[in-house]
Order: C-alpha cells, then sequence, then structure tokens
C-alpha cells in the first residue's frame, strides 16, 4: 500500500515536471515587425554566467535603440530577439533553434559562456547560420568554420601580452598558479607553451580549486621557487584571495593577473592587498587613460558614453564583446546590401575598430584580434592604472 | 625548513576552519541523530549578515554579536517550524530534509545578496605576523582562537552540566528522556541554536581570509562534513582533531607532493580510514538508538 503511494506522488511528479519543461520549450514567440531585420541573441542572463549575460544583454539592446533612432537598417528597423540560455548547455541549443526555425533571424549573438557557445555552434555550422560568440574558449573558431566568429581575446592573447611586458621588465623567472577549471587550465597550457619563445623560464607551476578558502600553501612553494613573477589565472572571487594571502605570506614579488579579474569587483574584493598587482585587461577598463592617437580611443569613449547614460554604471568587457558583435553583425549586412545569405562570410572581410579590439579577420583567424589590443595596467590607490 | 613550518601553519589555519565547522555537525547529531547538512549555509549567512551591518555603519562588534544572534534565531527557527514537523522516526528523510534546507537557504541568500562576492574586514590589522620566515595573518590567529574557545565551550557544556546530560540523552533513548521528564523537541532546538551560534562565529571569522558569497557554504560543508565523518561523530574534541588533520594533510599534500592532487590525497585518506574502522578515527560503534 505503502508503495503503492509512493509510485502514485512519483508518477504525479514526473507529469508535473515534463509538463513545465514542456510549457517553458514553447515560450510565447515574438510577433516580429513586417520586414524587420531580425537578430536573434542568446544570453545567460540567469545561472552563474549571469554576472556575464546582463551586461551583454544591456550593451545590445543600448545600441539596437540607437540604430534604430538613426532609421535602422536600410530604412528597415532592426528587431533584437534575446533568449536566456540560464549557463545551461541544452537550453542554449533549444534557444538558437528555436531563433532559427521560429523566429527566422539572419544571425545570431551567444553565448556568454563557453560550453553553451559550443553547443550553439554546432546548429549554427550544420544550419549555416551566422554566429558570433562571447565566450572565451579557444574551440569555438580553432578550427574556423564558415560564419563561425567569437569577439573575446583568447588566453593566448594574454599570454603574449604578459610575456611581452616580463621581458621588458627583465624578470626570467616565472612562477603560475591558475585555477583548475577550463578558464585557468586554457591559461596553463597557454603559459607554458609560450615561455620558451619569450625566453621566459617557469619556476613553479601550482593549480588551485574555484571554490578552494585558502591557496597560502601554493604561494608558499612559489615562493620559495625563486620565481621573479607570479601570473594569476583564475576569475573572481578566487584572485582576490590570492593576492591577500600572498600578503599575508610575505610574497613581494610583483604579481599579474589575468583578464578574469580584471574589473571593479576585483579591487573591493582584494582592498589595499590588490596595491601594485599588474593586470592584462581590454582597454574599456580605462577609457579615461586611452592615448589619443589610438584607433579605439573614440569608438570607447562613445561605447562609454552611451552605457553610462543608458544604465549608471560603467561597461565592463563582456559588454564591449556583445556589442562588438552587433556592430559587426551590421557592417557585413551594410556590406553585402542586406544579402543576408552572404552574411556568413562577409563577417570576415569586415575591418572593424571595437571596444575590444581591432578586429582583422582571416580564413584561418575568425577571432581576428591581435595582443597589442590588451593592455597591462597597475593597481594604484584603488585604482587601475595604465602602465603600458 | 621554513617551507615545511609554513606548510604547517598553513595546515593548521585551514585545518581549524574545517574543525569549527565539524563542531557544529556534531552538536545536532548528538543530540538529534540527524546531520544538519545545511551547517555550510549558517556560516554563509554569518558572514553576509556581517557584511551587510557592517555597511551600514555600525561598529564590528555590535556587527559581530548581531550577526550570529540572527543566525542563531533562523537556526532555531528551522528547528521549531520545519525539522521538528519532518519524518521523526527516519533519519534518512530528514538528513534530505536538511539538504533541501540548504538549498533553500541558497537561493534566498542569493536573491538578497546576489551572486556577488563580498569582501570583510579583518577583526585586527592587516599586517601578517612574521616569525624567522614564516608568516601568517592576524586573522588565522583569531580563526583558531575561536575554534578553541568553541571546542572548550561545547565539551564543557556537554560533558561537565545537567543541560549537557539531558541533550546526550536524547539521543541515547528518546522514549527513556521523555520519562525522565525531559522534553526533547527543547534539547533539538538548543541543538540547532548552539550549532547555528558556532556557524555564525566561524563564518564571521573566516571571511577576512578569502571572501565570502551566497555559495561559499556548499565547499565548507563538505569539507567539515568530511572532517566530522573521519572524526566518528561522537564527539567534539575527535572532530577537531579530524579537521585538524585533515588541514595539515591537504596543506602538505599540495606543499610535498602537487596542488592540483590535494583533494584528492584528502579524500583517498578519509576513504581508507573509513574502510579500517568504519565509525571514524575516534568514533565508537553505536550503541545507541541507532543513527548513522
Amino acid at each position: 500500500m505503502k508503495t503503492g503511494l509512493r509510485f502514485g506522488v512519483m508518477s504525479v511528479l514526473l507529469v508535473v515536471i515534463l509538463l513545465v519543461s514542456a510549457c517553458t520549450g514553447g515560450k510565447e514567440v515574438n510577433s516580429g515587425v513586417n520586414g524587420s531585420l531580425k537578430i536573434g541573441a542568446v544570453f545567460s542572463m540567469t545561472g552563474p554566467n549571469s554576472p556575464l549575460g546582463v551586461p551583454e544583454k544591456q550593451a545590445v539592446e543600448m545600441q539596437v535603440k540607437k540604430l534604430n533612432q538613426s532609421g535602422g537598417f536600410n530604412g528597415k528597423p532592426i528587431e533584437l530577439i534575446i533568449e536566456d540560455d540560464k549557463s545551461d548547455n541544452t537550453e542554449a541549443v533549444k534557444a538558437i533553434r528555436k531563433l532559427h526555425k521560429t523566429d527566422g533571424v539572419v544571425a545570431v549573438l551567444g553565448s556568454s559562456g563557453s560550453g553553451p557557445s559550443l553547443g550553439m555552434v554546432e546548429y549554427a555550422s550544420k544550419q549555416k547560420l551566422p554566429l558570433i560568440s562571447m565566450a572565451a574558449a579557444d574551440q569555438i573558431t580553432n578550427p574556423a568554420q564558415s560564419g563561425i566568429y567569437k569577439t573575446p581575446h583568447t588566453d593566448i592573447h594574454g599570454t603574449k601580452r604578459i610575456y611581452q611586458f616580463l621581458k621588458e621588465k627583465g624578470w626570467a623567472k616565472v612562477g603560475i598558479l591558475y585555477d583548475s577549471n577550463t578558464y585557468g587550465s586554457g591559461w596553463g597550457k597557454q603559459l607554458k607553451k609560450y615561455a620558451p619563445e619569450y625566453g621566459l623560464t617557469l619556476v613553479s607551476e601550482e593549480k588551485y580549486g574555484t571554490k578552494d578558502s585558502s591557496m597560502s600553501t601554493q604561494l608558499t612553494k612559489i615562493k620559495s621557487s625563486g620565481a621573479q613573477v607570479l601570473i594569476i589565472a583564475g576569475t573572481n572571487p578566487a584572485p582576490s584571495t590570492v593576492v591577500k594571502e600572498a600578503k599575508q605570506l610575505g610574497l613581494t614579488i610583483p604579481i599579474v593577473s589575468s583578464h578574469g579579474s580584471a574589473n571593479k569587483k576585483f579591487l573591493e574584493l582584494a582592498g589595499e592587498s590588490a596595491e601594485g598587482i599588474y593586470m592584462v585587461a581590454g582597454k574599456l577598463l580605462i577609457p579615461d587613460q586611452l592615448k589619443a592617437d589610438d584607433p579605439q580611443t573614440p569608438v570607447i569613449k562613445d561605447f562609454v558614453t552611451n552605457y553610462k547614460e543608458s544604465y549608471l554604471v560603467l561597461p565592463d568587457g563582456f559588454a564591449g564583446y556583445s556589442y562588438d558583435g552587433l556592430n559587426m553583425i551590421i557592417e557585413a549586412l551594410k556590406s553585402v546590401d542586406g544579402d543576408t545569405s552572404k552574411l556568413g562570410e562577409a563577417i570576415e572581410k569586415v575591418n572593424y575598430i571595437g571596444v575590444t579590439g581591432q578586429f582583422r579577420f582571416s580564413k584561418t583567424d575568425h577571432n581576428g584580434l591581435k595582443e597589442d589590443s590588451m593592455v597591462i595596467l597597475q593597481v594604484k590607490g584603488g585604482k587601475y592604472q595604465l602602465v603600458n | 625548513m621554513t617551507d615545511f613550518f609554513q606548510f604547517l601553519v598553513n595546515g593548521l589555519v585551514s585545518g581549524g576552519i574545517y574543525a569549527i565547522v565539524a563542531i557544529g555537525f556534531v552538536t545536532i547529531y548528538q543530540v538529534s541523530k540527524v546531520i544538519n547538512l545545511a551547517q555550510g549555509e549558517f556560516l554563509m549567512l554569518g558572514g553576509l549578515i556581517a557584511v551587510t551591518l557592517l555597511g551600514t555603519g555600525m561598529s564590528y562588534g555590535l556587527a559581530f554579536v548581531l550577526s550570529v544572534l540572527m543566525v542563531t534565531l533562523i537556526g532555531m527557527l528551522l528547528q521549531r517550524f520545519v525539522v521538528r514537523y519532518g519524518p521523526m522516526s527516519n533519519q534518512i528523510s530528514l538528513i534530505i530534509l536538511t539538504i533541501g534546507l540548504s538549498i533553500l537557504i541558497r537561493g534566498v541568500a542569493s536573491m538578497f545578496w546576489g551572486k556577488d562576492a563580498y569582501a570583510l574586514a579583518p577583526f585586527t590589522s592587516n599586517e601578517p605576523i612574521t616569525f624567522s620566515g614564516i608568516s601568517m595573518a592576524q586573522q588565522s590567529l583569531w580563526v583558531i582562537l575561536a575554534v578553541l574557545l568553541l571546542l572548550f565551550v561545547f565539551w564543557f557544556l556537554m560533558n561537565k552540566t545537567l543541560l549537557g546530560k539531558k541533550m546526550y540523552a536524547c539521543s541515547v533513548n528518546l522514549l527513556a528522556t521523555r520519562l525522565m521528564g525531559i522534553n526533547p523537541n527543547k534539547m533539538a532546538l538548543l541543538a540547532f541554536a548552539m550549532s547555528a551560534a558556532s556557524g555564525a562565529i566561524a563564518g564571521i571569522a573566516i571571511a577576512p581570509l578569502n571572501v565570502t558569497s551566497y555559495d561559499v557554504g556548499v565547499m565548507l560543508g563538505i569539507k567539515g562534513f568530511s572532517a566530522a565523518i573521519l572524526g566518528g561523530l561522537q564527539n567534539p574534541i575527535g572532530v577537531t582533531a579530524a579537521g585538524f588533520l585533515i588541514g595539515l594533510v591537504e596543506a602538505f599534500g599540495a606543499g610535498l607532493i602537487s596542488s592540483g592532487l590535494k583533494d584528492a590525497i584528502v579524500f583517498l585518506l578519509i576513504i581508507g580510514v573509513l574502510m579500517i574502522k568504519p565509525t571514524g578515527l575516534f568514533g565508537e560503534p553505536s550503541v545507541g538508538k541507532g543513527g548513522l
């Protein structure tokens, strides 16, 4: 009897779960304005990637509004259809399928995270749907596939830019400490690969877990390894814990952190321990300190002003990734006079100066950025200052 | 040699953190034979409430006391209105209930504080203490002090007072305890209050060492639970020793073998110990009314 009851309850639950998931699958369909240009976007607006997805969404919404105020595209209003993948790979694929089949978008932006993006890449390349991703993973555009692009800097750019800086400073013995997750291990791989090219020696290589409460043992080993500089690769909050503990352990060598921690939050979390820390980052972080002759300067200033007006906060790098992606789609469409069938190839030929960097794609490079679009910053007086 | 002592110090500090969580597990388990898997959330709440109160410009001492009191109250409410009405006869269901509670608390916390991490200022100065090449944060000293203090209070309460005996009696024989005129519900409420308070103190003490966020309780809960199991779930002293042992194994494992393998080394040790001695290092075979 008891088992029968339990079975009953279980099956009712199962039916409810199925119903609920079926309902979310068939979310309301945006009824398109006739003759509008439809662009799709998938961002992680909820779930662990939401700190990335939310600014990405805000940036493109702002830009579409601005473009539509000045007449849209060739007189047609641009309609942006945004889906939330909830930081989930399956949801992302469902979302891109919906955008493609139901809404009939001409191109898709997204997603915020590497996992969801890779799922979407597979769908988009099969369906010949142009896609620009905002995620970090190198595999998204390596090998380069027709119509698939990504806007953020990769760990290769970051590694090369840091090594260039170390070489200038003459710090040849390097200790590295990275997160054992996808982001950190990617960096670990590149840091090891490119060190000989810049004449640097890795004297210590340590890892930590994303949720570890302490990294002081790793730092102890680095301290006694004779390293002249420490490179940390991880996303917040771990790097702020590392710099706090480094100070407490009396580790006095310079520390360079990856762009995964380059934001205001790092300064807030690390507090006074952040002083003197170097960081590799996109130029968007220091709009006021850019050189006047840098072609990116006016683009960044314009973006920062608009974003601040719309949302009252300064944009971070993520906002820039989706902003650049949207603008490149529009640029490419202009170059082929709105012929959406040629859009995938047209993006490759676009020569676009964005807030993230200058994009120059080629047959084999669908990221299009160079390491010189990143800068080295140092924390001074609780602020990021441009070093070089 | 300096490295060796530095690893020792690092291990003791991490071990202290695990021990302080483990004490919370044992307190509730001893009274109600329930493993409260929401223990890690008490730490999270302690840290985050302190951050918020300090943000209002309150003095550190007052914020500390108020956060501990608030978390204690939350712990008591959970026992009074949720756990008490759980299936009393079935420990496994009760444990699953606490998993549900932990997810609920984390969800509410992520709505209230968002998913960002927060920093908490250290109790005393941020200058490290250095002694012949070995350094530690002043805050680490506070953590160890908090462990020892809580350990003493709990040990004294459980072993030297009538109240402690009453609480312990509940876990040995519920019916007999009732017949002796002891209200087991009251004892369980007290156990939740104590364990929530210790969790809040721990959460505030360790937050300045790194950062605190809505999900910080998960990892701390797992490590603390491991310490509680390794120590045998019977007395606060045993699990404290196990907590320090885990911290030390972690530090030396990371220091002398590989930082990528440190968790694997710890859990291998725990599995090994439990295979040889299923009751944990300091546990005796269960003679009470069951439980795990």
